[in-house]
């Protein structure tokens, strides 16, 4: 599974901000507010507080699709 | 309203920029404050509004042509007096273009539009990611004084706070609209999910498994494939 930090690698690769993200993982079905999200991202907040790492992950990858790209980053079995 | 006409009247400015936004959209808004910009300096050509956001400048509002393609020489080269004023947030006068050596293609098009100076004053924003200029564009012999600068700047402050709104008005614009879209993604993703529920008798977080997989294995956007999915249902493929 794709670690905390190499999703915020995935995001600055991408150049989204945490606003563009959040919205994209909203339109996928996450359920945390921006704000939680930000500290997620910022390793400020633990995984059983925030339950929808996949989520990120669905909207990271997508983001990826559209530049090309194929799925670069693994899911957790959560 | 009437935009406020010519005449370097520093008394002016408060009320030049009180009534930018009375009846106007955002656009005409800040081309009104380009307007009331242009008529503090007395020589001044052509004036506009640079906004910076994302890292991406734009010509917010204009006097007319020669300030956009003043300003759009400076975006395609992505270095002129207008960005380095926004983005060093420091004013940049050039007295002389004909002898300005930092910013080729700039001269180039300034020289065949017959602008011999420039004034670039930043408009600061309270946002660290963006920033704001305005510039100035004249045709006089030994360029803008000092004093016009001081004009200038003591201008920008005021411009600055109706600036920094229609980019805040903006903003939220756009996030209304991309929320917007948010929502409707989210929900055919879960009018999906209820299909793959009811055709393979399985609960909620195994139909986004199986929606996931698909993703995966057709490289196709999840959104792309929760409409396949609802339209094959509706017989629309």
């Amino acid at each position: 599974m794709a670690t905390v930090a190499a999703l915020e690698t995935a995001r600055e690769e991408l150049r989204l901000s945490v606003q563009q993200l959040w919205i994209a993982y909203f339109g996928v079905g996450g359920n945390h507010n921006a704000e939680q999200l930000a500290t997620y991202l910022a390793g400020g907040a633990s995984d059983s507080a925030f339950t929808d790492h996949n989520h990120i992950i669905d909207a990271l990858n997508d983001a990826f699709v559209d530049r090309g790209g194929d799925h670069p980053l693994p899911y957790g079995t959560g | 309203m009437n935009v406020p006409q010519a005449g370097p009247d520093p008394n002016r400015r408060p009320y030049a920029l009180s009534r930018v936004t009375d009846d106007a959209n955002l656009v005409e808004s800040l081309r009104r404050v380009a307007i009331a910009g242009h008529d503090q300096l007395e020589h001044c050509r052509a004036a506009s509004v640079t906004v910076i956001a994302g890292g991406r400048p734009t010509t917010m509002g204009s006097t007319d042509e020669v300030a956009e393609r003043l300003d759009d020489a400076q975006y395609a080269a992505d270095d002129g007096p207008c960005l380095a004023a926004a983005r060093h947030e420091k004013s940049v006068r050039i007295d002389t273009v004909a002898s300005e050596s930092r910013w080729p293609e700039f001269r180039r098009v300034a020289l065949e539009l017959e602008v011999s100076c420039s004034l670039s004053v930043p408009l600061m924003m309270e946002d660290p990611d963006t920033f704001g200029g305005l510039n100035i564009y004249g045709d006089l012999d030994g360029g803008f004084s000092r004093h016009d600068e001081e004009l200038a700047e003591a201008f920008a402050a005021h411009a600055a706070i109706v600036v920094a709104n229609v980019v805040a008005y903006w903003t939220v614009l756009d996030l209304s609209v991309n929320l917007a879209a948010a929502m409707e993604h989210r929900g055919v993703i879960e009018q999906a999910k209820g299909i793959l529920m009811a055709t393979n008798g399985c609960s909620p977080d195994e139909a986004f498994v199986r929606l996931r997989q698909r993703s995966q294995a057709e490289n196709r956007k999840l959104r792309d494939i929760a409409v396949a999915i609802v339209d094959d249902v509706q017989g629309t493929n």
